[in-house]
């Protein structure tokens, strides 16, 4: 009932009184700071040719862009030489040096701003299992061995064709019995 | 003396229960646990009858879980990152505890989902259960949005990215998708509201919603199974059908919850919850979590206004479902225009996804 409601007042509502979708956040994509970021982005999220590529073109565009409000352009023109060099983990040093200002004067964020001041590479896949992973990971067996094990201890001792013979046989016998009283 | 009293004195006197009897007695007297032992039909104890209680126990992971990360997350978002990353990293066995969260959301959902197919495949939506069909449903929506606010909540790209839908779907709404906007509250950030939802808006109405669920089953009683003869009324179970307690239903599932804690476990270690890189906006690299990959399909084909329309559709037909096949068969392959529909939307629903599967991230807002 809840879904129904709320769905009728939704496509009520997208149909009355829609609003054009903004192209942007609270935080502006077109100011230079977070076009570095952008490209830290793609450089962590892909350190390959591609990633390469992207935050290349992006540092373009940063350097193009009219507001470079604390960015250090200088830098900025290092990281691309870097990029364009091949060295990556320098790039991203230095696109990170680049906005050291920009992010230093940021206000908590608020609304659907990112707050985001470093960029962090997506957290590397766990290593070898440590003796506590080990260690949960024997009772997690353990727990679902048993589980399972009470399961099937649990389960219902009739096969449901079993279970329909009984209670045909149940009704049979309600069946004669009442007509055995009837007579 | 009240006769009450003169009684009581009486069976104290020659009272044989061992001290154990007699204190479970006192608390069932004062709490009236007995009434859970209400007789349930026999063939609820199969376990494609109990994929509801399994979803119920994934629920409790859920909040056991989400317990002991909330004392270690910070929803500030200068901070959320950072803060699962130290959960991961820093806190005692708290990759196990994430991991197990992130997986036992997944169950839930799945368990939702086969418990919701199992309901079709027997009829059991019909007459009188149509409400708690729709009870159903709209768990399945908030379940559907715990698992996008637990997305946000990591605050990395993907998550980010998701909440950028989210935002601009608010939009498209107009003054229905207020919540949503970010100037709705303007002086804080939406992750902090987001937080809300999911750590006590969200499972609070789940619980109101499940009680309700759970009290109307036994108002109901267990829908009859098709394949059995029926009782004088087709709507229940006959009355010649074994029973056993509720309380011995409630056994089987604790075996269930068991096995299902212990596999969520093995999960949790061996395959850990993901943390991606901290959010940026304007970008779009990352594909969302695997169950909304069909309306994103239909996103990338359509454009954003097809994830609402989508969904409403979805939702649409499941809600109307008990108001439409109102006949009196119950067995699925006794009902072919409803599984004919069925099986058509499921088709459709797992190409999309296998589509957005196979289809690299792209760029919508």
């Amino acid at each position: 009932m809840a879904a129904a409601a709320i769905g009728t007042l939704m496509v009520l509502g997208s149909l009355t009184i829609a609003s054009p979708a903004r192209a942007d956040g609270g935080q502006s994509a077109d100011e230079g700071y977070v076009m570095v970021l952008q490209a830290l982005s793609f450089l962590v999220n892909d350190p390959g040719p591609d990633g390469t590529a992207q935050a290349l073109a992006m540092v373009g565009d940063a350097l193009e862009a009219e507001g470079h409000d604390g960015v250090d352009v200088l830098m900025l023109e290092q990281a691309a030489a870097s990029l364009r060099a091949g060295s990556t983990e320098e790039a991203q040093t230095l696109l990170q040096g680049s906005i050291s200002e920009a992010v230093d004067s940021l206000e908590p964020a608020v609304g659907d701003e990112t707050g985001t001041t470093v960029m962090l590479a997506p957290l590397p896949p766990r290593g070898a299992l440590s003796v506590t992973d080990w260690v949960f990971l024997g009772l997690s067996v353990l727990a679902a061995a048993v589980g399972i094990v009470l399961a099937v201890l649990f389960r219902p001792t009739e096969s449901l064709r079993e279970l329909g013979h009984d209670i045909s046989a149940a009704r049979d016998r309600a069946t004669v019995a009442s007509t055995g009283k009837e007579a | 003396m009240p006769t009450e009293l003169r009684t009581s004195t009486a069976v104290d006197a020659s009272d044989s229960r061992t001290w154990g009897r007699r204190a479970l007695d006192a608390i069932d007297e004062r709490l009236g646990i007995t009434a859970l032992a209400y007789p349930v039909p026999e063939h609820a104890n199969r376990f494609a009858w109990t994929l509801g209680g399994i979803t119920a126990i994934s629920f409790l992971l859920l909040i056991g879980s989400g317990i002991v990360l909330a004392q270690f997350y910070s929803p500030m978002p200068e901070d959320a990152n950072q803060s699962v990353r130290a959960i991961e990293t820093e806190v005692w066995a708290g990759s196990l505890f994430r991991g197990v969260h992130f997986w036992a959301a997944q169950a839930m959902y799945v368990g939702a989902v086969l418990h919701m197919i199992r309901i079709f495949l027997t009829g059991s939506y019909k007459r009188p259960r149509e409400g708690n069909w729709l009870i159903g449903v709209a768990m399945l929506g908030l379940i559907t949005f715990a698992l996008f606010t637990g997305t946000v909540l990591k605050w990395d790209q993907e998550g980010f990215e998701a909440l950028g839908h989210n935002i601009e779907i608010g939009n498209l709404l107009g003054g229905l998708g207020f919540w949503f906007s970010p100037e709705f509250a303007g002086r804080i950030s939406i992750l902090l509201r987001l937080y809300g939802a999911h750590v006590v808006i969200i499972p609070g109405i789940i619980l109101v919603l499940l009680v309700l669920h759970l009290l109307l089953v036994k108002r109901h009683r267990m829908s009859p199974h098709p394949l059995l003869p029926a009782g004088t009324s087709s709507e229940q179970a006959a009355e010649g059908e074994p029973t056993q307690p509720f309380t011995r239903h409630i056994r089987r599932l604790v075996a269930f919850g068991i096995a299902l804690a212990g596999i969520l476990g093995v999960l949790a270690v061996l395959f850990p919850a993901p943390i991606g890189s901290t959010p940026v906006p304007g970008i779009e690299i990352t594909k969302p979590p695997w169950m909304f990959w069909w309306p994103f399909t239909l996103e990338n084909w359509f454009g954003l206004s097809a994830i609402v329309w989508g969904e409403l559709v979805f939702f649409f037909l499941l809600a109307v479902l008990p108001f439409v096949d109102r006949g009196p068969e119950r067995w699925w392959r006794r009902r072919p225009v409803a599984m004919g529909i069925a099986l058509v939307v499921l088709a459709v629903l797992t190409v999309l996804t296998i589509l957005m599967a196979i289809t690299p991230a792209e760029v919508h807002l």
